[in-house]
């Protein structure tokens, strides 16, 4: 994986939250998710900042939805994961899973 | 509802591409933290959110600018479709493409002929090898009068031996000679050259050989040089011309050589070249004294003009210990490059033509780009279908780009075509002669031109539109079409502010320059030029050979003039208003530092009559004075003023002039020589008879139109001498007329361009109160609807361009005074910084402004509210 192409902290909340949703991930959905799992109250710019990042990458993908049939219904734009999208989330999550243990017993005797 | 300022702040933030989606999910977040927690939590939750976001999509927002730019397409994929798309839309609208090509044309051919005339004028070499390096050779001295500059032969003869920077040193001098055996006796205008003149200019024959030292002895043959122009009139081009003879002033002349074709005032309007030898009895020729002649030189390669100046200025001051009793006032030299001389005049004349068509070429430019931005705003829905249908940005930018081309290159095209024609024009209605030939015909230099034309056309066309159209699909419906984007209004605003501001500028002009030639038609000149014929004649010099005879000469032919049927006066004269002049000295006024030049004339009895020529003080020369040797004279109100408190107190004075001391007897009124723009210079009146062989104008005042009592003037003259010819023949008020005629074409030419800035600026106007109109129809009902007078809704209106207008009037005002500068050396008795002017040309092109968009804002308050919204 190039250098450039590692995942950061909120790139990597947002696609797990994407992971997560499958086909119901929009803006107000990953907001939910992320704040539900971590607690974070992330902003609705950064949410669509990321995801026009992560998008730019190949990651994600998008489709507008038409306006919901009822009152007040409103367009929502949809994004999902790509392949490749997937691939990068695993490759990320498998060293986070490799590096974290280290982590916490290095660090975790010395505190 | 969430609240306004923090959506605002959103939506003003968020790429457009996501506004909508972001709005969207913000609003139900809102929705439900309202029903749970109640509307102000919802609204701090809103605050807090827009806050936060505030940076991700900033960044956001201008990674999506970078990502538009990536996909401008300006690939040729597509290229042709888009073209075709463009051509399609310019056939569907015929008036506008019909609108904008003639505009364009117009103002392309206009521009094209303006560069033609400059290129030809200025910007081309001159035809001689090296022509910076040929200079005109002045001799000045701290006491010299101002315009005394010229040196006699001698002096020339000497610089030739003692300079050591000059490649040739030579001289001139214009002559007319009677050119007989050839038809009709006419005179023909000639330079006489001095040897090394050829070298001096570096050309060579086209035919023949050049003067060669044996054509300057008395003793050769007598030798002439035809210039080309000359040599195909009157030979039609044939080669065997060369070695015929040509009687010149009654004596034969054999032609040596023929010039190549200059195309240049000098030496060119000359038709003869003849060996520049003093002749046997022009004593001011032998003379080193008199400054008779033009002096030219060619500095050598390795030096500088500077060097050649400094070191014949120290030859000159040798000269003037040499001689001092003629040279002490010729010890400073002076310089000037041919290329300036010749050009320096005609420059200004030039560059104000540059400026006027470049401002007028703008304010067109600018016309059109307003005109096609309002198109812009109709083709929205069209647009949205092509970007719907997956077209970007940039394709739509192509295809308005296809349609810009097309439009500027059939102006560009067309305009070329016109561009030799419209020289022609100009060259016909130009007052005097350029001092070189223009050519009106296809050039490289006139292509490139052409192409940057169209290149700058096309950029300013396009470049409103497709930034417009860039947000065309915004609001992604495909019937709306009345939003304006800030940049829009932007780009109006200027375009019309540019408009008005350049008209302003060429108005002002216009104003001085018109408002000059109202005041030189209000000069008087001095003497009254209406019912009054003036020819110049001379006598044959074989038959009228001494001074005696050519004045009895002169005094038969006025008896003869007189006798005719209509003439009511008649009378000759050495120096005569705009026909020719007598030869001057100088005088040193009290307490002046140098002297001034004093026209010495030499006038028939009846001159100031026939004239109307108004006697001041004292009395006119009589009958007697006029034959006698006597030594008096009459002077002009100038000299007067000169020589003594007033007219009144210089009669009976003397004045020293040729070692005599002259008794003034009378004061004539001062005469404007020159035409109205010059004032009269002092003049001093000398008995008639002392004229002796000078050539003289004949002045006729008949009844009637002048003109018609010339074939019997002519006949009685040449019952006299057969052989004199009358040239120069014209009305007087003719010569007045032309005496002003390059004020006159200067005020036509930018008069006529205020005139066309003027329209297009308030078509301008016009145009973009229309459109503004119709794209707030909506607005506009549901003022009324809310109970806004119609006079309201009419000032808003007329408000969109005024608005603009205003600002390019302040604009226009500040370019005028500083562009005034360049008005100083054409206007007369007029300040081109004058504020009335200034104040009365703004208020009227506010005015007319006002007018336009008024005319067109009438619309806007006829609308019906219940029509203007059912619209929607």
């Amino acid at each position: 994986m190039p250098k450039g192409q590692y995942l950061g902290e909120l790139e990597l909340y947002v696609m797990s939250a994407l992971a997560l949703l499958g086909d119901e991930a929009y803006g107000v959905t990953i907001r939910r998710t992320i704040a539900e799992r971590s607690g974070r109250d992330v902003a609705i710019g950064a949410v669509y900042a990321t995801l026009g990042r992560l998008e730019e990458k190949g990651y994600v993908s998008f489709r507008a939805s038409d306006p919901l049939p009822m009152q007040g219904g409103r367009s929502r734009k949809y994004a999902r994961l790509t392949p490749e999208g997937r691939r990068a989330l695993r490759h990320s999550t498998a060293m986070l899973a490799k590096i974290i243990p280290a982590l916490s017993s290095g660090s975790g005797g010395r505190r | 509802m969430t609240p306004r300022l923090p959506r605002w702040i959103v939506s003003t933030l968020a790429p457009q591409s996501e506004r909508r989606y972001i709005l969207n999910d913000l609003h139900e977040d809102f929705v439900v933290i309202a029903q749970k927690n109640g509307l102000r939590a919802a609204r701090r939750w809103y605050w807090r959110q827009t806050l936060a976001s505030a940076g991700p999509l900033a960044r956001l927002r201008f990674q999506a600018a970078i990502r538009t730019l990536r996909r401008f397409d300006l690939s040729p994929s597509g290229a042709a479709a888009d073209a075709w798309q463009g051509a399609r839309w310019l056939a569907r609208h015929p008036t506008l493409s019909t609108t904008v090509v003639v505009t364009l044309t117009v103002a392309f051919a206009a521009a094209l002929a303006g560069f033609c005339v400059i290129d030809s004028v200025l910007l081309r070499p001159l035809p001689f090898p090296d022509p910076d390096r040929i200079v005109l050779i002045e001799a000045t001295s701290p006491q010299r009068p101002a315009g005394a500059r010229s040196v006699s032969l001698q002096d020339v003869e000497d610089w030739q031996r003692l300079t050591r920077t000059f490649d040739a040193v030579s001289a001139c001098t214009e002559d007319t000679f009677r050119l007989t055996g050839r038809g009709e006796p006419r005179e023909i205008d000639a330079l006489r050259v001095a040897p090394d003149f050829q070298r001096v200019l570096a050309i060579q024959p086209a035919a023949g050989r050049a003067f060669g030292p044996l054509d300057f002895t008395t003793a050769g043959a007598r030798a002439v040089i035809l210039t080309h122009g000359f040599w195909q009139r009157e030979f039609g081009g044939d080669p065997s011309a060369i070695g015929r003879a040509l009687l010149l002033n009654e004596e034969s002349y054999r032609i040596v050589g023929v010039l190549p074709r200059l195309d240049v005032t000098f030496p060119e309007p000359h038709d003869i070249w003849v060996p520049l030898v003093v002749r046997a009895g022009a004593f001011w020729e032998a003379s080193r004294g008199t400054g008779w002649v033009f002096a030219l030189g060619r500095v050598k390669d390795s030096t500088t003009v500077d060097v050649a100046q400094g070191e014949l200025t120290s030859v000159m001051r040798q000269l003037a210990i040499e001689y001092p009793r003629t040279n002490k006032d010729r010890t400073l030299a002076e310089l000037t490059p041919v290329v300036e001389e010749l050009l320096s005049p005609i420059t200004p004349v030039l560059f104000l033509l540059a400026l006027a068509l470049s401002a007028v070429l703008i304010v067109a430019l600018g016309n059109l780009a307003t005109l096609l931005l309002a198109t812009v705003a109709r083709r929205r829905p069209e647009f949205a279908v092509r970007m719907a249908l997956g077209a970007g940005a940039g394709r739509i930018a192509r295809q308005i780009g296809a349609e810009c081309v097309f439009l500027s290159s059939t102006a560009a095209a067309v305009g070329l075509l016109a561009t030799p024609l419209l020289v022609t024009a100009f060259m016909a209605v130009y007052p005097a002669p350029l001092p070189r030939r223009v050519d009106g015909s296809m050039s490289l230099p006139l292509l490139g031109t052409a192409l940057l034309l169209t290149f700058t056309a096309v950029v300013l066309l396009w470049l409103p539109q497709a930034l417009a159209a860039r947000t065309a699909h915004r609001g992604m419906s495909v019937a709306s079409t009345r939003t304006t984007t800030p940049l829009e209004h932007a780009t109006r605003f200027s375009l019309i502010a540019a408009q008005v501001a350049l008209s302003l500028m060429v108005v002002v002009a216009a104003a001085s320059l018109v408002r000059t030639m109202q005041r030189l038609n209000a000069i008087d000149p001095g003497f009254d030029a209406e019912g009054v014929l003036a020819f110049m004649v001379t006598p044959s010099p074989q038959r009228f050979t001494t001074a005696a005879s050519a004045h009895a000469f002169y005094n038969s032919a006025l008896e003869a003039v007189r006798s005719v049927p209509g003439v009511q006066t008649a009378a000759a004269g050495v120096g005569v208003p705009l026909m020719s002049g007598g030869w001057r000295f100088g005088i040193r006024p009290p307490g002046a530092p140098r002297d001034t030049l004093v026209s010495v004339n030499l006038v028939s009895p009846g001159y100031f009559e026939t004239l109307g020529i108004k006697l001041l003080a004292g009395r006119q020369l009589t009958e007697a004075e006029q034959r006698s040797g006597a030594a008096v004279a009459l002077v002009n109100g100038s000299l007067a003023r000169i020589l003594a408190r007033d007219a009144q107190s210089v009669v009976g004075t003397r004045m020293n002039y040729s070692g005599q001391a002259w008794e003034i007897v009378g004061v004539a009124d001062d005469v404007r020589h020159a035409g109205p723009r010059r004032p009269a210079a002092p003049e001093f009146f000398i008995p008639w008879h002392m004229a002796g062989k000078r050539p003289q104008t004949i002045v006729v005042r008949a009844s009637g139109d002048s003109m018609r009592v010339l074939p019997a003037v002519a006949a009685r003259i040449h019952e006299i001498d057969p052989t004199a010819p009358l040239s120069r023949v014209s009305r007087m008020r003719d010569r007045m007329r032309e005496s002003v005629a390059a004020d006159r074409f200067r005020a036509m030419l930018v008069g006529v361009l205020a005139l066309v800035a003027l329209i297009l600026a308030s078509i301008g106007a016009y145009s973009v109160t229309a459109v503004s109109v119709a794209r707030r129809t909506r607005e506009f009902g549901i003022r009324m609807a809310l109970g806004e007078e119609r006079a309201g809704i009419w000032r808003r209106a007329v408000w969109t361009a005024l608005s603009p207008a205003c600002a390019g009037v302040v604009a226009g005002a500040v370019g005028a005074s500083a562009a005034a500068r360049l008005l100083e050396s054409f206007v007369f008795e007029v300040s081109p910084r004058d504020p009335l002017t200034l104040a009365a040309v703004a208020l009227g092109l506010l005015a007319l402004a006002t007018t336009a968009a008024a005319i067109s804002a009438r619309r806007a308050a006829h609308v019906d509210p219940l029509i203007a919204l059912r619209t929607e």
